[in-house]
């Protein structure tokens, strides 16, 4: 893969809780994440999936190591810039979905717009074409304790596509549903990447994801043990 | 030749575009900025985080609702005891009535009498009764009620027929001992005790200071027409009795022995300048065993006992204060706690720490708002209700109220300085890990 087309890349990164004599999270990984990717991180539990998944959206910092995204290194950046960064750059979505329960589904939606200065009148409209694209359009105005899961993870993963992030960082999404939705939430992902040419990095150890990713990363012990395309 | 209008140079339209907007860009940033949420400051653009905060305030409203009604409550309180002070500080500034302290002279019985009972006397700001040359009776809360009664006509009781009814009275059974009861608004009705003590009787004439609504004095002239004698010696002491509306018709001139004589307080006596000694001699006998202070003194009692009595009510406050505190500190923490998760989300979002902060600041805020809204307008009412229906006279100033917001605003500051930089400084994935505690 060209260098122009990486837009994300983590180097030689190591992680270390400081939990007793410390505990090695993600040991001197390396990767590249590619304009239009699918990438699928996958491995035992504990092996360091969802460290490595917040270290790469900015969420914590490495202790070691680099991660750039378009070349903008994250250790440059302070606290703030970080967060501007995740507002614009990055897509979250979680295996809880972490939707907030005092706001409908267009809400939800619409809050990273408004973080980012977005117009009301622009926000809205944004917002309606991505619930429809998730198929929502229906329950715009619902909260999520009134949908399923399914539903509430594909809120979430509109409310990811929200800024259109460079990246959206998926962490076990389909761990909390039954296998229908999960199915149904890697159709989503994999129809957005073929049509937005959206890069997608997942965190899952489930078998039927792997058949949606253009690449797999098989981690072990907080290292990458293999990797297949 | 055809006349072409000069295109301007490129830095004539620079300096062009540049001073309209000079005069504009304020306004047009400042409605972007609204139609945004958002605000600069600092160099920072700050998103407003009001819409949720308001949802997150009714989620909880009922913590909200008893948040709210402490501060209003904090309010009322401490407005209360501003404009208590207000009206008591105002008395003793000579904004009122300034008499203790112009005094040469001021005298107590102190067996009976302490200048903090005077003092306490002094500070009801509504005594309206009289300053009567040796009737100590008026600016007590015996005399008070005494003289209350005589104005419904019950203290100085007929009989049916239209007699003396003795033995009958109010605050004690009295009898007439001497003279007639009053029939004129000048006459008087004097403790034969007290009277002997001054050597005054059925007749003589004695000036006194009544004040009226306003705090003013003006002197008045009674003639005493009859001595009383009650069966409790120590009311015997206290009361005199006045003809109903005398208060309306002050006579203004007196140049009696006893008008250099003045009774602003219960047991305070009040000489002018060059007082003849005789009257001296007049004045201890009346009061045996009074102190005599000079008007040095007498201002140095009264500024220590406000003093005292503004040191503690200001200590109260600042404990009312504390206790505030605590109290918008644990909620606002018990916000913070369960929604530990919910301000993560937020922060993986991208919203900056510090906004994170000032949204959690801003629920206390509004808040405290309502409260101060409630409390200023439950303080209006309470104001005049107290005026209106009792004998108070609560002077509410404005500067009052500024005070009390402004305490309330302190209180909600110093309680949600912890939870705010408490949401502040944990990390995202720290948040994200935390459970709902409720």
């Amino acid at each position: 893969m060209p260098d122009s087309e990486v837009i994300l890349r983590a180097d030689e990164i190591t992680k270390i809780y400081l939990v007793g004599a410390g505990v090695k999270a993600v040991d001197h990984l390396s990767m590249e994440v590619g304009r239009g990717e699918f990438k699928l991180v996958t491995g035992p539990s504990g092996c360091g999936k969802s460290t490595l998944l917040g270290l790469l959206g900015g969420l914590d910092r490495p202790t070691y190591g680099e991660i750039y995204l378009r070349d903008q290194s994250y250790s440059e950046l302070s606290e703030n810039g970080l967060a501007r960064l995740r507002r614009t750059e990055v897509g979250f979505v979680f295996q809880f979905f972490n939707l907030l329960n005092d706001l409908t589904a267009r809400e939800n939606v619409e809050l990273p717009m408004r973080l980012v200065g977005v117009q009301m009148a622009e926000a809205g409209d944004r917002c309606a074409d991505l619930l429809s694209s998730v198929g929502l359009a229906e329950r715009m105005n619902h909260y999520p304790h009134e949908m399923s899961g399914g539903e509430q993870q594909r809120v979430a993963i509109a409310r990811a596509l929200a800024n259109d992030p460079a990246v959206v960082l998926a962490d076990e999404p389909t761990g909390n549903l039954d296998s229908k939705n999960s199915a149904d939430v890697m159709d989503l992902f994999r129809r957005l990447n073929e049509e937005r040419d959206q890069t997608f990095v997942v965190v899952s150890h489930d078998e039927a994801a792997h058949d949606y990713a253009s690449e797999i990363v098989h981690m072990q012990d907080g290292a990458i043990c293999r990797v297949e395309v | 030749m055809q006349h072409r209008r000069r295109e301007p140079e490129p830095q004539e339209r620079e300096h062009s575009r540049t001073s309209l907007e000079l005069l504009a860009q304020p306004l047009v940033r400042l409605w972007r900025n609204l139609n945004r949420r958002t605000v600069r400051f600092a160099g920072e653009t700050w998103k407003l985080m009001f819409p949720y905060s308001s949802r997150s305030i009714r989620r909880r409203k009922w913590r909200a609702a008893i948040l709210a009604l402490c501060v209003a409550l904090s309010i009322v309180v401490f407005s209360l005891f501003e404009a208590h002070f207000t009206a008591t500080h105002a008395r003793f500034s000579g904004r009122v009535q300034p008499l203790p302290l112009e005094a040469d002279l001021v005298a107590t019985r102190d067996d009976a009498w302490s200048p903090a009972d005077v003092n306490r006397l002094n500070f009801m700001p509504d005594v309206t009764a009289l300053d009567v040359g040796t009737a100590v009776e008026v600016y007590s809360p015996v005399g008070f009620v005494g003289l209350a009664a005589l104005d419904r006509g019950s203290f100085a009781p007929r009989d049916g027929e239209g007699g003396v009814k003795p033995d009958a009275g109010l605050a004690g059974d009295i009898s007439l001992t001497n003279g007639d009861l009053p029939d004129r608004p000048d006459q008087i009705l004097v403790p034969a005790q007290l009277a002997a003590a001054v050597r005054l009787n059925v007749g003589d004439r004695f000036g006194v200071e009544y004040r009226d609504s306003s705090g003013d004095l003006h002197p008045v002239v009674y003639e005493i027409c009859g001595l009383h004698r009650t069966k409790d010696p120590h009311l015997d002491q206290l009361l005199t009795v006045l003809p109903r509306g005398s208060e309306e018709s002050p006579i203004p001139a007196f140049d009696g022995v006893y008008g250099d004589y003045r009774h602003p307080g219960g047991n305070l006596v009040l000489m002018r300048s060059g007082v003849p000694d005789r009257l001296r001699g007049d004045l201890d006998r009346a009061l045996p065993g009074a102190d005599l202070l000079t008007r040095t003194r007498g201002r140095e009692m009264t500024g220590t006992l406000l003093r005292d009595v503004f040191s503690s009510g200001r200590f109260l406050i600042f404990l009312a204060l504390v206790f505030s505190s605590l109290g918008v500190l644990n909620a606002l923490l018990l916000t913070f706690l369960e929604r530990q998760r919910e301000l993560g989300i937020f922060k993986a979002l991208g919203t900056l720490n510090d906004e994170v902060r000032i949204m959690l600041w801003q629920e206390g805020f509004l808040t405290a708002m309502v409260g101060i809204a409630a409390g200023v307008g439950m303080t209006q009412v309470l104001v005049w209700l107290l005026n209106a229906y009792t004998a108070s006279s609560y002077v509410l100033a404005p500067a009052s109220l500024a005070i009390a917001v402004g305490a309330a605003l302190i209180v909600f500051y110093a309680g949600a300085i912890l939870p705010g930089l408490m949401a502040r400084n944990m990390t995202v994935e720290d948040l994200l890990r935390r459970r709902n505690i409720l």
